[in-house]
């Protein structure tokens, strides 16, 4: 009957028993430390604890200690005083007055690069932790191996935090400076750009724009529906405005993201987009936000010229073309092959007049000795180390990009590889008023083997007007060498358009080729199916369409006339 | 021994046919009926050469493809001198960016059952901004009566450039009943150019012949109405083309 009476008044105290007594921590541990600031370390150092409970204790009498590694024992180097409780959530820093955010307390540690450690003593003085760090691996003053070694402004942090497997190396990983707040963020979200998605890009049009976006939870708790907020604001050069925003449809585990698209307008000119996914209890800064560059409306330069095989002595140059009617300030536009960094032009004011050229080369003087006749005006350089583009040979294919001032792309070519052996003769592009897609190039006919600064020998330089065919030269003579230039501007619906040469009768002469995009240029040498020059003569070219459907479309026609010699 | 020589004719065409090199763009006189059948008229054909009178005039003129200003036309005339036919032929392919014209002269041969005429002319070819080319043009056309079918041949050659193109053309007519026809034709324009074409002439009237026909070198149907009145007559017919689109003409002939 003893025991019954002893246990209830013992039950009854329980609860009184745990208020009056202080709460013991279940674990404090040495979740970061920082002993590397670049340059000088004092001001900056600082021990982080973590009761691994996530609890707020009390640490009174605990001491921060110090080994030396050229030497022996342990110095204390701080004692919490009796007022000192860790955080909600478990966190307690201490360190010098430059740490931010302020530390819990306030104390120049003064500690070394190492080899040295750190540990922590309770009041009773069990040692709750031991760190070797800065190369220490002495098994006396570390945890079986010390921390790896690292770069100076890296802090040493569990990761996840409270970490530990009593083993240094394996508990403690290089990370960027987190004072006073968990290493790896309970609420974090981050926001990213959906795969597919550009940071800089360009559109020709204005109008909507749907940009999708990865929010991705990247701390360790959930995320509620509709906690987070979704925003873009829109600055142009006339100002700023909140464009769009919405919020996360549902909750968002750890690890897990969600997919949001936000629409909006944009008119012409260059917009300076500011994503941003704002959540309340955000522990870090730093990864909700994006910025990007949208530029509505093309500019119309275009690649209109690649001398990639010199002749020797001569530098290479990459023609531009201002097919616009207004004159293009090309200031601190730059250039680029398929691998290297962009260089820019070497001056800040350049203009190309309407429907005017400009050849960049890497020393322009010595593309005026090369080429005689070409306008001085027509030429510029570079401002650092020219892009190489691959010369003749098997793999002489290479390609041409230009960005404005702001690193957006004006145009991007493809050119085609010249065989091995030519040298001195540039590569023209016919179509001078299409898009990057599809450019039609071939050997200028110029007896200087190139047109620097100047129009090419034959190029089509108007656009072709929709529901038409524009052909040039027309009549045409392939027996001097000239091709016929076929430029097609389709309607949206039509998906493939092919074109074909007919005789007066009827009868159909040459397969020319086909295209998917639009406009598109195509050349016909004057040869029949069979590889034959076709006798002189009055000709049909005829361009089929192809709808999205499976029918067909219009049929685009026009006559030409062909000089081969032989009527 | 006739029989052989009727088929020298033949013989030498198979031969031009394996040697021809190039294929040709030539301006044909725009006549309905011989581009609905297949087959050439001008004193070898069905039609050609003036039967009962002194002299036949033709006039011809056809809108191709729908193609503003696109067109082609022409005249020619035949008739007979002290027995012999011969005739003249003009004709004119006008487009936007230039014309290619034909003028030919011919003389001919005529039998009971067999009919040859041979003609000779220039090609000429004036492109806009350009110097004009031109080319002689030499053809030979036969036709035999072998019971109740005509065979044709017609051959032509048009030397320029350096170079010297073919073209090449057998018809055979199959008369069915009193006054049906069908008419198959093979025409060559040069290596991979091989076209057959079929066509048939069915007489509604006394006055009114329908004619239908389809060549498969240049995938198109052909359709005319052909009117005779007295001495005049008239064709009108349509052309389908698959990818070009259509084509008309009207062409008319008269005799005295």
């Amino acid at each position: 009957m003893g025991g019954p009476r002893l246990l209830l008044p013992v039950l009854c105290l329980l609860p009184l028993i745990c208020i009056v007594t202080p709460p013991a921590f279940a674990r404090v541990v040495i979740n970061e430390l920082y002993y590397d600031h670049p340059g000088a370390d004092a001001g900056y150092e600082y021990v982080e604890l973590f009761e691994t409970a996530g609890d707020s204790v009390d640490i009174s009498g605990l001491t921060v200690e110090f080994h030396n590694g050229s030497g022996d024992g342990w110095t204390v180097l701080w004692r919490a005083d009796a007022a000192a409780w860790t955080r909600t959530g478990g966190l307690f820093v201490v360190g010098a007055d430059a740490v931010q955010p302020a530390p819990d307390a306030v104390f120049g540690l003064s500690l070394q690069n190492g080899p040295d450690a750190i540990r922590i003593v309770s009041a009773d003085g069990s040692v709750l932790d031991v760190v070797g760090y800065g190369g220490l691996d002495d098994p006396a003053y570390t945890e079986i191996r010390g921390a790896p070694p690292l770069p100076a402004g890296t802090a040493l942090a569990r990761i996840p935090d409270g970490h530990d497997t009593g083993d240094n190396a394996a508990d403690f990983v290089p990370s960027l400076p987190s004072p006073g707040r968990f290493n790896v963020p309970r609420d974090d979200v981050t926001l990213r750009l959906a795969p597919g998605g550009a940071t800089i890009a360009a559109r020709d049009t204005p109008g909507a724009e749907t940009i999708t976006f990865d929010v991705a939870n990247t701390g360790t708790r959930v995320v509620a529906a509709g906690a987070v907020t979704i925003s873009i604001v829109d600055s142009t050069g006339t100002g700023s405005a909140r464009a769009v925003e919405r919020a996360n449809l549902s909750s968002i585990a750890p690890g897990d993201s969600e997919r949001v698209a936000l629409s909006l307008s944009l008119e012409r000119g260059y917009h300076w987009l500011q994503a941003r996914a704002s959540y309340a209890p955000d522990e870090r800064a730093g990864n909700d936000t994006l910025r990007l560059l949208r530029r509505v409306g093309g500019i119309p330069v275009l690649v209109s010229e690649v001398w990639s095989a010199p002749r020797d002595g001569c530098p290479q140059f990459v023609e531009l073309y201002n097919a616009g009617s207004q004159a293009v300030d090309v200031g601190g536009w730059s250039l680029r092959d398929s691998r290297a960094q962009p260089v820019g032009f070497a001056s800040d004011s350049l203009v190309i007049g309407a429907r005017a050229f400009l050849a960049i080369a890497a020393s322009p003087s010595a593309l005026l000795a090369c080429v005689p006749g070409t306008p001085r005006a027509g030429v510029a350089g570079v401002d650092g180390s020219w892009p190489a583009f691959n010369r003749a040979g098997s793999d002489a294919a290479d390609s041409v990009v230009v960005f404005d001032r702001y690193g957006v792309v004006v145009d991007a070519v493809a050119y085609p590889g010249l065989a091995s052996g030519v040298s001195g003769r540039s590569l023209e592009r016919v179509d001078l008023y299409a898009g990057s897609a599809g450019a039609v190039w071939r050997l200028s006919p110029a007896v200087a083997g190139c047109t620097p600064g100047l129009p090419n020998e034959a190029s089509l330089y108007d656009k072709p007007p929709g529901g038409e065919l524009s052909l040039a030269p027309n009549p045409f003579a392939p027996a001097r060498g000239e091709l016929l230039r076929i430029a097609v501007d389709a309607g949206p619906a039509v998906v493939r358009a092919v074109v074909s040469v007919f005789d007066a009768r009827g009868r159909r002469v040459a397969d020319v080729g086909s295209a998917a995009a639009f406009p598109a240029v195509f050349l016909w040498d004057g040869r029949d199916v069979a590889g034959a020059p076709v006798r002189s003569g009055i000709y049909v070219v005829a361009c089929e369409e192809l709808l999205a459907d499976g029918s067909r479309g219009v049929v685009l026609k026009a006559v030409v006339g062909c000089a081969n010699g032989s009527p | 021994m006739r029989t052989v020589l009727r088929s020298l004719p033949v013989l030498w065409l198979c031969v031009v046919i394996v040697a021809a090199p190039r294929a040709s763009a030539q301006v044909a006189f725009p006549s309905v009926e011989e581009r609905v059948l297949g087959v050439r008229g001008d004193g070898a054909g069905m039609h050609g050469g003036p039967d009962g009178g002194r002299a036949r005039i033709e006039f011809g003129d056809m809108e191709l493809f729908g193609i503003a200003g696109l067109r082609i036309s022409g005249a020619r005339l035949f008739t007979a001198v002290r027995g012999v036919p011969v005739g003249a032929e003009l004709a004119r392919l006008g487009s936007p960016v230039g014309a290619q014209q034909r003028a030919c002269g011919s003389i001919g041969w005529r039998g009971d059952r067999w009919r040859a005429s041979l003609r000779a002319g220039v090609e000429s070819l004036a492109l806009r901004g350009a110097a004009t080319e031109s080319s002689p043009v030499i053809g030979l056309a036969s036709a035999a009566d072998v019971g109740s079918l005509s065979l044709s041949a017609d051959v032509e050659t048009i030397a320029g450039g350096g170079d010297r193109a073919w073209l090449l053309a057998l018809a055979m007519t199959g008369r069915i009943g009193a006054r049906a026809s069908v008419v198959t034709s093979l025409r060559y324009d040069g290596p991979g150019a091989l076209a057959l074409g079929v066509a048939a002439i069915a007489p509604l009237h006394s006055r009114l012949s329908l004619l239908a026909g389809y060549d498969d070198g240049t995938e198109t149907l052909r359709v005319a109405a052909v009117i005779a009145t007295g001495r005049w007559r008239v064709a009108s017919g349509v052309f389908r083309h698959p990818v070009l689109g259509q084509s008309q003409g009207l062409s008319l002939a008269g005799d005295w």
